[in-house]
C-alpha cells in the first residue's frame, strides 16, 4: 500500500515534469502547432543597460557628459563574447575604428545597424510579436523590420546586398532560432566596430530566462572576414507593457524640401 | 483506505498547483471577441496602364489618388496643388518630382503608402494593429487598447493612430502627423491638423478596402472622402526591403560635410 | 532601391552648403564637464524632435546683452518615457538648464537638469 502511495506520488511529478501547461503560450498564437508550445518572447525589449536609465539620469544626452557630471560609471560592457579571429583586411579596419579613424557609418552615412547591432546597442528598443507563420521584430532606429519566416521556406537564390538580411526560423523547445543571410558590407556588425562582409551568416537564439529578461546569442559566420566563427550573447531586458515605442527616423533632422542630402563633392 | 484517498488528495492537489503554475508562466488567450480577419499583404491592382502610366480603376478612382472628384481646396493650398502638378498634362500622372517630398528623402506619411506601387502588410495583434508598408519599411502602429491622441503628443511622420473594431470593420483614427508630406502620390497637400479617419474592411478573402476621410480645415474647405480597393498579393510574396535615399547614404555624408543637391 | 531620379535634371546644382547642420553631433570630450553651469532665461524654440531634443534659449549676461543658447537634451522617446512631450516647454516660457557647455565656447551645453514651464522636473530624488 505504501509502495502504491508512492507510485501515484512518482506518477504525478513525472506528469508535472513532462506538463506543457508550465511552458509560457503564445497569446498571439490562435491554436498551438504539432510540437506543443510556443515560448512566448512577445514583448517591448532594450539591450541590457549595466546602469539603468534613472530620473536622475534621463534628461542627459551623452552618456560620458551624463557619467561625468553625475558621477557615474559606464558599467562593463555587457556583450560577451568568444575569440574573434580576423582576417588581415578586416584586423586592420577594426584597428582604424579603434584609433578612431573610421566613423561609425550609422552616424557618418545615415546608414542602418546591422541585425546584431541592433539587439546589442542599449540605447535601443524594439518589439518582438509572435505569429503563427512569422516573428516580427520592429526597431526604434529608423522603424526598421525584421521578418522571420516560420514556414521551413529556404533563402531565395541569390538574395544579396540588404540591411537586415533575409531571415528564416524555427523554435527548438524554449528557443527561437534564426538563420540569416543576404546582407551587403558598408556598415558595422556590433556597437564596437566589427566588420563584416556581404558573405556574412548570423544564426541567432532567442530564449527567454526568467519572466522579465531574453538571452540573445549571435554567432557569425563569415570566412571573408573571420577565420572561425564567433558567438556573442547580450541579455534583453522586457519593457514595461505601457512602454509606446516613438517613430525616429534616420537623419530626418537633415532633411531639405526640394533637395536631397549628398556627401559634398568637392574633396 | 486511507492511503488511496490520501494519495487521490496529493493527485488533485497536484494538478490544482498545476492549473496555476499555467496562469503564471503562460498568457492565456484572451477570450476572443469576433474579430475580423484583415491580416496579409495588399496592394494595387496593376490593372492596366497606358504610356506606362497607371489607368484609373473602374470607378476612375487615380491609382496615385484617392477620388475621382477634385476635393475642394482652400485658396493658398490651391496654389501649392496646381505647383505640384504644372505643366502635368495628363491627370493620372504623379505630381512633380522637383515638388514632391519623397523625392528628397521625406517619409511618405499614413496615407500616401496607400497610393504606392509597393504592397503594405497588415497584422493584428492583441492591443496594436500593424500596417507595414514595403515602401521605406514603415510602420504604422494602431492601438486599439482603448487610449486616446495623447496631449502634447510629438508630430509623427505617419501621425499616431487609435482604433476600434466595428463588426466587420477596423476604424482607425489618426491625428498628429508631420506637414511635410503628401496625402497621395498626385501632390495633394495637407498641414499638421490633419485628421484621419481609416474604415478597412475586407470585401471577400482577396479584396480589401480602404475608406479614407480627410478632415483638414487649413487646406481643404469641407472634409472628403476616398475609397479605393486592393488585392490580397499571392502566396509566397515576400515583403522586399526598399530604403528611401539609400543611394546617398555613404559614409562621407558626415565625415566631410553634407550638402543639399538640387536634382 | 534603385531609384531612377529626375532624368529631366541631368546637372546637380548646389542650393545649400551646410557645414555645421542644425543638430551638431559633438563627441563627449568635447564637453567641458569640469566646469558645468547653471543658465536662465527664456525659452525661443523648443524642438521635441530627434535626434535629441533641443531648447534655444535667450540668456541675459550682465550686461544685459542677450546670449543664445541651445540646451540638448535626450532623444524624444527617453524624455516621453518620463513625462516629457511637445508641450513641456513654449517660446515664452522662464527656464534654468544646468548642464556641461562646449570647450570651444560655442554656446551649447549638454544639461542633466531643467526647470521651467510644464517639464517634469527629473533630477536625483525627484519623481516622475
Amino acid at each position: 500500500m505504501r509502495i502504491r502511495f508512492i507510485g501515484l506520488i512518482l506518477v504525478t511529478l513525472a506528469l508535472l515534469a513532462i506538463s506543457p501547461s508550465l511552458h509560457p503560450q503564445n497569446s498571439t498564437k490562435p491554436t498551438p502547432d504539432a510540437s506543443g508550445a510556443i515560448p512566448d518572447l512577445s514583448g517591448s525589449w532594450s539591450p541590457h543597460r549595466p546602469v539603468p536609465v534613472t530620473a536622475e539620469n534621463a534628461l542627459c544626452g551623452i552618456r560620458t557628459v551624463c557619467n561625468d557630471l553625475l558621477g557615474q560609471s559606464a558599467g562593463p560592457s555587457v556583450v560577451k563574447s568568444d575569440e574573434i579571429q580576423m582576417q588581415p583586411w578586416a584586423e586592420e579596419k577594426y584597428r582604424a575604428v579603434k584609433e578612431g579613424k573610421i566613423r561609425d557609418p550609422n552616424f557618418a552615412g545615415c546608414m542602418p545597424q546591422s541585425p546584431v547591432d541592433l539587439l546589442v546597442d542599449n540605447r535601443r528598443l524594439f518589439e518582438l510579436r509572435q505569429f503563427p507563420d512569422e516573428v516580427l521584430l520592429l526597431f526604434d532606429q529608423d522603424h526598421w523590420v525584421r521578418r522571420i519566416y516560420l514556414d521551413g521556406r529556404g533563402h531565395p537564390d541569390g538574395y544579396s546586398s540588404t540591411w537586415m538580411g533575409h531571415s528564416t526560423g524555427r523554435y527548438e523547445g524554449e528557443t527561437l532560432v534564426v538563420d540569416t543571410i543576404g546582407f551587403n558590407d558598408k556598415n558595422w556588425l556590433d556597437r564596437d566596430g566589427h566588420p563584416h562582409s556581404d558573405a556574412l551568416h548570423i544564426v541567432e537564439r532567442f530564449r527567454r530566462v526568467n519572466p522579465k529578461a531574453m538571452e540573445y546569442q549571435f554567432t557569425v559566420e563569415d570566412p571573408k572576414a573571420y577565420k572561425k566563427p564567433w558567438t556573442g550573447k547580450m541579455v534583453e531586458d522586457l519593457l514595461p507593457p505601457t512602454t509606446e515605442i516613438l517613430e525616429g527616423t534616420l537623419c530626418d533632422e537633415i532633411l531639405q524640401l526640394g533637395t536631397h542630402y549628398s556627401a559634398k563633392s568637392n574633396k | 483506505m486511507r492511503t488511496g484517498f490520501t494519495g487521490s488528495h496529493f493527485f488533485l492537489a497536484a494538478f490544482s498547483f498545476s492549473a496555476v503554475l499555467l496562469a503564471q508562466t503562460s498568457k492565456q488567450p484572451e477570450t476572443k471577441k469576433n474579430i475580423p480577419n484583415l491580416a496579409g499583404i495588399w496592394n494595387q491592382s496593376a490593372g492596366s496602364s497606358t504610356a506606362g502610366v497607371p489607368n484609373d480603376d473602374a470607378g476612375g478612382v487615380p491609382f496615385y489618388g484617392f477620388t475621382k472628384q477634385e476635393p475642394s481646396l482652400q485658396p493658398a493650398a490651391l496654389e501649392t496643388y496646381r505647383a505640384n502638378r504644372k505643366d502635368l498634362t495628363d491627370p493620372r500622372l504623379k505630381g512633380r518630382d522637383d515638388f514632391d517630398p519623397s523625392n528628397s528623402c521625406y517619409p511618405p506619411g499614413p496615407t500616401r503608402i496607400f497610393t504606392s506601387r509597393r504592397p503594405f502588410e497588415i497584422r493584428q495583434s492583441e492591443n496594436v494593429v500593424y500596417i507595414l508598408s514595403e515602401t521605406d519599411h514603415w510602420v504604422r502602429r494602431i492601438y486599439m487598447d482603448g487610449r486616446g491622441h495623447p496631449d502634447g503628443y510629438p508630430s509623427a511622420w505617419m501621425g499616431h493612430s487609435i482604433g476600434k473594431y466595428e463588426g466587420n470593420t477596423l476604424v482607425v483614427d489618426t491625428a498628429d502627423i508631420n506637414e511635410n508630406t503628401w496625402i497621395d502620390a498626385l501632390g495633394h497637400p495637407h498641414s499638421d491638423t490633419l485628421h484621419l479617419v481609416q474604415r478597412f474592411r475586407r470585401l471577400n478573402h482577396d479584396t480589401l478596402e480602404i475608406e479614407i476621410t480627410f478632415d483638414d480645415p487649413k487646406t481643404y474647405t469641407k472634409p472628403w472622402t476616398g475609397r479605393k480597393i486592393y488585392q490580397l498579393q499571392p502566396p509566397g510574396y515576400e515583403m522586399k526591403e526598399d530604403m528611401i535615399c539609400d543611394e546617398y547614404r555613404t559614409p562621407g555624408l558626415r565625415n566631410d560635410g553634407f550638402e543639399f543637391i538640387k536634382p | 532601391m534603385k531609384r531612377k531620379l529626375f532624368p529631366m535634371f541631368v546637372a546637380g546644382l548646389v542650393l545649400l552648403l551646410i557645414s555645421a547642420p542644425m543638430f551638431a553631433h559633438h563627441g563627449g570630450a568635447q564637453y567641458d564637464t569640469k566646469n558645468p553651469v547653471t543658465l536662465t532665461g527664456t525659452v525661443t524654440e523648443y524642438m521635441f524632435t530627434n535626434p535629441h531634443v533641443q531648447i534655444h534659449i535667450d540668456v541675459k549676461d550682465e550686461t544685459g546683452n542677450i546670449q543664445k543658447w541651445i540646451a540638448e537634451t535626450a532623444s524624444p522617446q527617453r524624455l516621453f518615457s518620463f513625462g516629457w512631450n511637445a508641450k513641456s516647454l513654449k517660446a515664452g516660457d522662464k527656464v534654468t538648464v544646468t548642464g556641461a557647455p562646449l570647450k570651444d565656447g560655442q554656446k551649447i551645453l549638454t544639461v542633466i537638469k531643467v526647470v521651467g514651464g510644464n517639464a517634469p522636473v527629473l533630477t536625483q530624488g525627484a519623481t516622475e
